[in-house]
C-alpha cells in the first residue's frame, strides 16, 4: 500500500471540505440537533421523575454512539459520492491508485472528521446535560469499534450499489442507516421488539452493542461476551460488504458502467 | 519494447460490438492518432487500454506490463486527459495538481514546470469552478503531465479550445515528446492536431480499425486530398451511407 496515494485521497477531501463551509456546518448540524432533542427529553423525564431501567443518560449515550455509526457510514460513502458528483471517477480509475488505498484514504478522512465532530458532541453533552461519555468506562472502546466496523460494512455496501446503479443510488447512502435503526434497539431495549424481529435484530451486531451500553450505564459490568459476538459479526459483514463492493467494481469495468460518471 | 500493445480487443454492449477485433501497437516515443466518427469505438478502446473497462476478448500491455494485473506500476508511468474529464469541485488548481502528484508519486516541483509550459501560472490559486471551460481543459492537460508520463493518452484534448490555445497545447505536446520521448495516443476530431502531431494514424469506424498508416499514405490510399476528406468519407458510412466503411476497407485491400 502506497501511503502517498492514501494521503492523496485524504488531502483531496480535506481541501474540498475546507473550501465549503456549509458542508462543515451540515456535518455537525444533524448530530447536534439529535443531541439537543434527546438531551431535552432526558431533562424532561428527569423532572417528571420517570422511572427508567438504567441511567437517565442512556438516551444521550445512545445518540452519541449512534452518531459514531452514522458518521462512519456516511463519511466513507460520501467520499466516493463526491467523486461521482465532481465527475472525477474516470480520472481516479485511470490513475494508479488501488481500491484498497482509496478505501484506506476514505477511512482516514472519515476518522479525522469523527474525532473532531464526536469530541465536540461529547463536550456539548457534558456542558448542556452533564453527561460524560467516560461514564461508559473502557467499554466505550469496543462499543465504538463495533459500531464503526458496522458503519464500514454499510458504507462498502452503499459503494457497491453506487458502482452498480450509478450516482442515482446515492439516496441509499443516507437511507440505509435509517432502515436499520429500528432493528438496532438504539433508544429502547431489545425486548420491546416483537419476538421474530428480535431474532432478526440479533443477526446484526448493533442491538448487542446498545444493549451492552444500557447495561453499563445501569451500573452492571460490561457484557464483553456479547461485545465479542458483535465484533465477530462485524468482521463477517465487513468481509461480505468488501466482496460485494469489489464484485460491483468488476461489473462496472465489465459492463462499461463508467460512462455514467462522465 | 512497445509503449502500448493491444491485441484483438473486443467489447460488446447489449449485443452491439462497440469494439471489434482492434489491435493497436504504439512504439516508445511514437505519436499515434486515432481518428473516427462519433461511435467509432475510440473512447471505449482508450478505456480498455487504461483498464477502466475490461475487454470481452483480447489483451493489453502498457510498457510491457499486462493490464489489469499490473495496472498500478503501468499506470504510474502513464497519464490521461480528455475534454470530458472534470476537475474536482471546490479545489484550487494548485491543490488539484498536488493531489495528482501524490497519486502518481511525482515531486511537487513538477507543478511549477507544467503550469509554466501551458502559461497557466496565474490560475494556480483559482478554484476549478471559477474558470472557463477552456482554462479547465488546459489544467486537465497540464495535470496529465505532472508525472512526466512515458505514455500519454489524450481523448480529444483540444475540443473545447480556441485555435490559439489549441495551438499552444500542440506545441507543448510536441516539446514534451521531443524532450522526454513521451509516447502519445491521441484521438481528435481536429485534423490539425493529427496532421501536425502524429507520425501514424489509426482510422476506426463501427468499432473496427479500417486503416493504420502514416497520414500521407492514408490520404493517398483513399484517393482524397487530406485527412479531413478521408474522415468525411469514413464518417459517411457511419452516418447513414450503408457499407461505406466496408468500402473503405476494400479500398485499402
Amino acid at each position: 500500500m502506497n501511503l502517498r496515494r492514501v494521503r492523496a485521497v485524504f488531502k483531496r477531501h480535506w481541501h474540498a471540505t475546507r473550501h465549503n463551509p456549509p458542508e462543515i456546518f451540515e456535518a455537525f448540524y444533524w448530530a447536534f440537533l439529535d443531541l439537543l432533542i434527546w438531551g431535552l427529553l432526558t431533562s424532561y423525564l428527569r423532572r417528571q421523575h420517570v422511572e427508567l431501567s438504567g441511567s437517565i443518560g442512556l438516551l444521550i449515550g445512545a445518540v452519541l454512539l449512534w452518531t459514531l455509526l452514522w458518521r462512519t457510514q456516511i463519511g466513507i460513502a460520501w467520499t466516493f459520492l463526491t467523486e461521482s458528483w465532481s465527475e472525477n471517477v474516470v480520472s481516479l480509475l485511470a490513475s494508479p491508485i488501488k481500491a484498497s488505498e482509496y478505501i484506506a484514504g476514505a477511512i482516514a478522512w472519515t476518522l479525522a472528521q469523527l474525532v473532531v465532530g464526536w469530541t465536540a458532541m461529547a463536550a456539548l453533552a457534558w456542558i448542556f446535560f452533564r453527561f460524560g461519555v467516560f461514564k461508559m468506562g473502557v467499554a466505550l472502546v469496543p462499543f465504538a469499534g463495533a459500531l464503526m466496523l458496522f458503519g464500514l460494512a454499510m458504507s462498502l455496501t452503499v459503494l457497491g450499489l453506487v458502482l452498480r446503479f450509478g450516482p442515482g443510488a446515492n439516496m441509499l447512502g443516507w437511507g440505509l442507516g435509517g432502515m436499520i435503526m429500528p432493528l438496532a434497539a438504539v433508544y429502547y431495549p431489545l425486548h420491546v421488539l416483537p419476538g421474530w424481529v428480535q431474532g432478526v435484530a440479533q443477526v446484526l451486531p448493533l442491538a448487542r452493542v446498545f444493549e451492552a451500553m444500557r447495561a453499563v450505564l445501569a451500573g452492571h459490568p460490561a457484557p464483553y461476551g456479547q461485545l465479542g459476538v458483535a465484533i465477530a459479526l462485524d468482521i463477517v459483514y465487513v468481509a461480505a460488504a468488501a466482496v460485494f463492493a469489489y464484485r460491483m467494481f468488476l461489473t462496472l469495468r465489465r459492463r462499461g458502467y463508467v460512462t455514467r460518471y462522465v | 519494447m512497445l509503449a502500448i500493445h493491444a491485441s484483438r480487443l473486443v467489447k460488446t454492449f447489449r449485443g452491439v460490438r462497440a469494439v471489434d477485433d482492434v489491435s493497436i501497437d504504439v512504439a516508445e516515443g511514437e505519436i499515434v492518432g486515432v481518428l473516427g466518427p462519433n461511435g467509432a469505438g475510440k473512447t471505449t478502446t482508450i478505456f480498455m487500454l487504461l483498464g477502466i473497462t475490461s475487454p470481452d476478448e483480447g489483451s493489453v500491455e502498457l510498457l510491457g506490463l499486462p493490464m489489469p494485473d499490473e495496472r498500478t506500476p503501468a499506470l504510474s508511468q502513464c497519464n490521461f486527459a480528455a475534454t470530458y474529464l472534470e476537475l474536482p469541485y471546490r479545489m484550487t488548481v494548485r491543490e488539484i495538481l498536488e493531489v495528482t502528484c501524490d497519486l502518481y508519486d511525482a515531486p511537487y516541483e513538477r507543478i511549477d514546470e507544467v503550469v509554466r509550459m501551458f502559461g497557466i501560472d496565474h490560475l494556480l490559486g483559482r478554484m476549478s469552478k471559477d474558470m472557463s471551460s477552456g482554462q479547465r481543459t488546459l489544467v486537465v492537460v497540464a495535470r496529465a503531465l505532472v508525472n512526466k508520463p512515458r505514455v500519454l493518452f489524450l481523448d480529444e484534448p483540444t475540443a473545447s479550445l480556441d485555435p490559439a490555445v489549441a495551438h499552444r497545447v500542440r506545441e507543448v505536446l510536441r516539446a514534451v515528446h521531443g524532450r522526454d520521448g513521451t509516447s502519445i495516443l491521441i484521438t481528435s476530431h481536429n485534423m490539425a492536431d493529427i496532421e501536425r502531431l502524429c507520425s501514424r494514424v489509426v482510422f476506426m469506424s463501427k468499432g473496427r480499425v479500417i486503416a493504420d498508416d502514416s497520414p500521407d499514405a492514408i490520404v493517398e490510399r483513399f484517393g482524397v486530398r487530406n485527412l479531413e476528406e478521408t474522415f468525411l468519407t469514413v464518417a459517411a458510412g457511419s452516418d447513414g451511407t450503408p457499407g461505406a466503411a466496408l468500402e473503405a476497407e476494400e479500398v485499402l485491400a
